[in-house]
C-alpha cells in the first residue's frame, strides 16, 4: 500500500508530539488520526478503518501494550503497530513477539519515521525483493537437516516479519547476510536481514528478514504467512526476558 | 607416735605390739586407707573408707580397687596403678588430674589420692591415702577447680602486684601474647603496652584500692613478635584474707577478630548505604530519562521542521513562530525538572537550616514524578498549600523525604488494578507543618509495620527497591527534630511527620 492511501493513527499522550508527526505524515498525504491514549486509540480503530498505528508505550489509562494485546486479540482486521518508545519502555523480544512491526526511539527523524511505515505497508514479496539494501559485515549462517527437524525441535520458529534463530554464532545486532541450509528439502536460502535482538544466554536471536532470493521468497513468505499468532519475530518466555 | 605413746600409757611391750594397736591405729589415720594387692584387689580398708564410700570392710575385701571409681575414669585412674608398678616410689596420683571417687550410692566426689609401695613376703601391696576433697578440704578443691578454670580460659588472665610486676600467666596469656609463663612471670606488665607507650599508666590504682572492678575497656597490647593486637580489659583488685589490696588480676581478651569483623561490617554497611543512593539515584535517574526524553523529541523534531523548511529555500513566518515558541515552552519544561533533579540529588545533610516555603519544597518533589504518575493513571491529589507557610529545615533532605514517601507510595498504588491516587498534603499549624502523603494502595500488612522502617528491611522485589529509603527518610526526619510515622487515614496508608514552623532549634 502506498503511504499516500494510509489511514495513520497517532497515539501519544504528549499533545505537542501529536502535533508534529500529524503534521509530517499530512504533508505525505496520509489521512491521520489521533488519539492520546489506548483507550482512545481502540475505541478509533474500531470505529475506523486503520491501516498503520504509531503508538507510544507508556501513557495514562490505557498503555501501548495493552492497546496492542487488544487489537491483536480482538479486533476482525489488525492494522500494522509500531512502537515510538520513551525510554526502555518494553524490550524488542517482548514487542515483535506481540506483533510490533517496528520500534524506534524518541527523539526520531521525520524521514526515518516516514521510510519505517512505508516498510510497514509495502508487502513482503514486494519488500523481500529489495536485495543487497544492507551492508552487512556479519554472516548469519545455519544448516538443518530439514525445515521439519529444525521446526520440531524449536531450533527455528517463523514470525511474518522474520524468525528466531537458535545459533552459537555471536553475532551483534545489526544487519546481517543469511544463509539458511536445509539438507533433506534441498533448500539453500539467502537473503540479509537485521538482527533484532539477542538472547545470549539461550544462544538464540531474533532477525527481522529484509530481503530473500528469488528462488526462496515465496516459501519463506508461506512459512512467515502460516504463523496465526501475528507474531512478527518469536520469542520464547526464556528469550523474552533476556532480549528486554 | 610411739614415743608418745609411751609417755602418755605405762610402757608395755605388748600392748604396743598387739594388733588391736596397729588395726586402732588403722582406723585413727584421719583418712581412707586402702590396700591392694599387684592384681589390684583390696586387701585392707580402714574405717574412714567405710564412711567415705558407704561400703563396709566386708563388702570391699577381695573387690577390684575399680569399685572405689567410676567406670568411664578406669582407663584415666587405674592406668597409673600399672605405671606405679614400674617405678615403685611414692607419688601423688592426682597430680595434674582431676580425681574422682564413687561412693556406694553411686554419688561422685573429689578425691586426693596418694600412693605408696609396701612391700612384703606375698608380694608388693599399694597403700593409697585417699583424702575427700570436696568434704573435708574445700579450699584445695575450689583451688584446684580455679587452676583448671583460669588455664581452660579463652582470655588471658594475668596477676600482678601493685607495681605491675606479673606473678601469674595462664595458658591464654601465653597463646595471645607469646610469651611463655616462664618468661612473663616475674616482668612488668608495661612489656605488653606498644611501642612508645611502655609508660602508659592507666588511672587505675584509686580504683582499685577501693575495690573497684575496672570494667571492659579497649586497648592495644603488644604481642612477644612485636604485632599489635586489640584487647578487651577488666581489671580487679586481688585482696589477702586480712583485706590488704596485694595486686590485680587483668582479664584480657583477644578482639582483633571482633574489630576486623566490626570494621569490614562498618564498611559494608557504609558500602550498602552508597550503592543504594547510587541506586536509587538510578532509578531516579531512569524515570527522569523518561521525562525528559519526550519533550526532548518533540524540540528536536520541531528543530528538523525548521531546518527542513530553511533548506527548501523559505520558512514562513506563522510556521518559525509557532515552532520556535513550541521549542522555548518544551525546553522551559526540560529546565525546570534538571532544576529540580540538581536539588534533589544533592547530599544536603551538610546544608544549614533555613526557612524554606512549604510549596516550593512539594513543587520540587513533584515536578519528578509528576510524569510518571499521570502515565501510570495514578491521581495526584495536592490541595493547595497556603503560599506563606514556611518551615524550618534543610530544604533538600526534605524533598528527598517527600519524594521517597511519593516513591514508595507510586509502587503500592500500581500494584493492584482499580482507581490508584495519591494524596499529598501539608497543613500549618501553630508551631508546625504536618506532611502527609496518603495512598490507596494494598497498605501495609500489620506484621510488617514495625519493621518497615528498619535498614534494609524491604518489601520490593529484588532489584526495585533498596530497603534504604525509609530509613533515610525516617533518620532526616528525626534530625528535623520530627517523626515519621505510619498511620491510616479514612483507612487508607499514611505516611507523616511533622517540621518546626519559625527558628526553633533544631540539632
Amino acid at each position: 500500500m502506498q503511504l499516500k492511501d494510509a489511514t495513520v493513527l497517532i497515539v501519544d499522550d504528549e499533545p505537542d508530539w501529536r502535533a508534529i508527526i500529524r503534521d509530517w505524515f499530512e504533508r505525505e498525504g496520509c489521512r491521520v488520526l489521533a488519539a492520546e491514549n489506548g483507550a482512545e486509540a481502540l475505541h478509533l480503530v474500531r470505529t475506523n478503518r486503520i491501516d498503520v498505528v504509531v503508538s507510544d508505550v507508556r501513557m495514562p489509562v490505557m498503555d501501548g501494550i495493552t492497546f496492542l494485546r487488544n487489537i491483536k486479540a480482538s479486533e476482525s482486521y489488525k492494522p500494522s503497530v509500531m512502537f515510538i518508545t520513551g525510554f526502555s519502555d518494553i524490550g524488542p523480544g517482548e514487542a515483535y513477539d506481540l506483533g510490533v512491526e517496528a520500534m524506534m526511539a524518541k527523539p526520531v527523524e521525520r524521514k526515518d519515521l516516514i521510510s519505517a511505515v512505508t516498510r510497514v505497508l509495502t508487502s513482503r514479496d514486494e519488500l523481500w525483493q529489495q536485495l543487497a539494501s544492507l551492508q552487512p559485515d556479519a554472516l548469519l549462517a545455519a544448516s538443518f537437516a530439514s525445515l521439519a527437524t529444525a521446526l520440531s525441535q524449536g531450533l527455528l520458529a517463523f514470525g511474518r516479519g522474520g524468525f528466531r534463530i537458535h545459533s552459537i554464532l555471536n553475532l551483534r545486532e545489526g544487519p546481517v547476510d543469511l544463509l539458511l541450509n536445509f539438507d533433506a528439502d534441498k533448500r539453500t536460502v539467502t537473503g540479509q536481514g537485521i538482527v533484532r535482538w539477542l538472547a545470549t544466554a539461550e544462544a538464540e536471536m531474533g532477525v527481522e528478514i529484509t530481503s530473500i532470493d528469488d528462488n526462496n521468497r515465496a516459501w519463506i513468505i508461506g512459512l512467515s504467512g502460516a504463523n496465526t499468532s501475528h507474531s512478527f519475530i518469536p520469542c520464547t518466555t526464556s528469550s523474552a526476558t533476556a532480549a528486554r | 607416735m610411739a614415743s608418745n605413746i609411751a609417755t602418755q600409757t605405762p610402757a608395755d611391750e605388748t600392748f604396743l605390739h598387739s594388733r588391736e594397736l596397729l588395726e586402732s591405729l588403722f582406723d585413727s589415720i584421719p583418712g581412707a586407707v586402702v590396700v591392694c594387692d599387684d592384681e589390684g584387689r583390696i586387701v585392707q580398708v580402714n574405717a574412714e573408707v567405710e564412711n567415705l564410700f558407704g561400703y563396709t570392710r566386708t563388702e570391699l575385701l577381695c573387690q577390684p580397687v575399680g569399685i572405689l571409681f567410676p567406670e568411664r575414669l578406669h582407663t584415666v585412674q587405674l592406668g597409673y596403678g600399672h605405671y606405679y608398678r614400674q617405678e615403685p616410689r611414692r607419688r601423688a596420683a592426682g597430680a595434674g588430674l582431676e580425681l574422682c571417687g564413687r561412693h556406694k550410692d553411686g554419688r561422685e566426689f573429689l578425691i586426693d589420692v596418694l600412693r605408696s609401695p609396701l612391700e612384703t613376703e606375698h608380694g608388693t601391696l599399694t597403700l593409697s591415702l585417699i583424702r575427700d576433697l570436696s568434704k573435708r578440704e574445700p579450699g584445695e578443691a575450689l583451688r584446684f577447680h580455679l587452676a583448671a578454670l583460669v588455664n581452660s580460659s579463652g582470655d588471658a588472665i594475668v596477676g600482678m602486684t601493685m607495681d605491675g610486676i606479673i606473678t601469674s600467666w595462664n595458658r591464654s596469656a601465653e597463646r595471645i601474647f607469646g610469651y611463655p609463663a616462664r618468661e612473663a612471670v616475674g616482668k612488668p606488665i608495661s612489656m605488653l603496652h606498644p611501642a612508645g607507650r611502655e609508660d602508659e599508666k592507666l588511672d587505675t590504682l584509686e580504683s582499685l584500692k577501693r575495690g573497684e572492678t575496672i570494667n571492659a575497656y579497649d586497648a592495644i597490647r603488644r604481642r612477644k613478635d612485636g604485632e599489635n593486637i586489640d584487647v578487651s580489659v577488666t581489671i580487679s583488685p586481688i585482696f589477702d584474707p586480712l583485706g590488704n589490696l596485694v595486686g590485680s588480676s587483668k582479664v584480657m581478651r583477644d578482639i582483633t577478630e571482633r574489630k576486623r569483623l566490626q570494621t569490614e561490617l562498618e564498611n559494608s554497611r557504609a558500602q550498602a548505604v552508597s550503592t543504594a543512593r547510587l541506586s536509587a539515584l538510578g532509578m531516579m535517574a531512569g524515570s527522569i530519562a523518561h521525562e525528559i526524553n519526550n519533550p526532548l523529541g518533540v524540540i528536536h523534531a520541531s528543530a528538523s521542521d525548521l531546518m527542513e523548511m530553511a533548506e527548501m529555500g523559505s520558512v514562513p513566518l506563522p510556521a518559525l513562530q509557532r515552532t520556535s515558541t513550541r521549542i522555548k515552552r518544551t525546553a522551559d519544561r526540560i529546565s525546570k525538572i534538571v532544576k529540580s533533579l540538581r536539588q534533589i540529588s544533592r547530599e544536603g545533610s551538610a546544608d544549614p537550616f533555613q526557612q524554606a516555603s512549604v510549596a516550593e519544597i512539594v513543587e520540587q518533589a513533584l515536578e519528578l514524578c509528576r510524569e510518571r504518575f499521570r502515565e501510570h493513571s495514578v491521581r495526584l491529589d495536592t490541595p493547595a498549600i497556603d503560599p506563606e507557610l514556611r518551615v524550618f529545615c534543610r530544604e533538600v533532605q526534605i524533598a528527598q523525604v517527600l519524594l521517597n514517601l511519593l516513591q514508595n507510595a507510586f509502587d503500592a498504588v500500581t500494584e493492584c488494578p482499580g482507581e490508584k491516587w495519591i494524596r499529598l498534603e501539608v497543613t500549618g499549624h501553630e508551631q508546625s507543618a504536618v506532611f502527609a502523603v496518603i495512598d490507596n494502595g494494598p497498605g501495609v500488612p500489620p506484621n510488617l509495620k514495625a519493621r518497615i522502617m528498619d535498614p534494609f528491611f524491604t518489601t520490593k522485589p529484588v532489584g526495585k527497591g533498596t530497603g534504604l529509603g525509609l530509613s533515610l527518610s525516617k533518620a532526616i526526619v528525626e534530625e528535623h527534630g520530627g517523626e515519621l510515622t505510619l498511620s491510616e487515614f479514612e483507612g487508607h496508608t499514611c505516611f507523616s511527620f511533622s517540621l518546626p514552623q519559625g527558628a526553633a532549634k533544631c540539632n
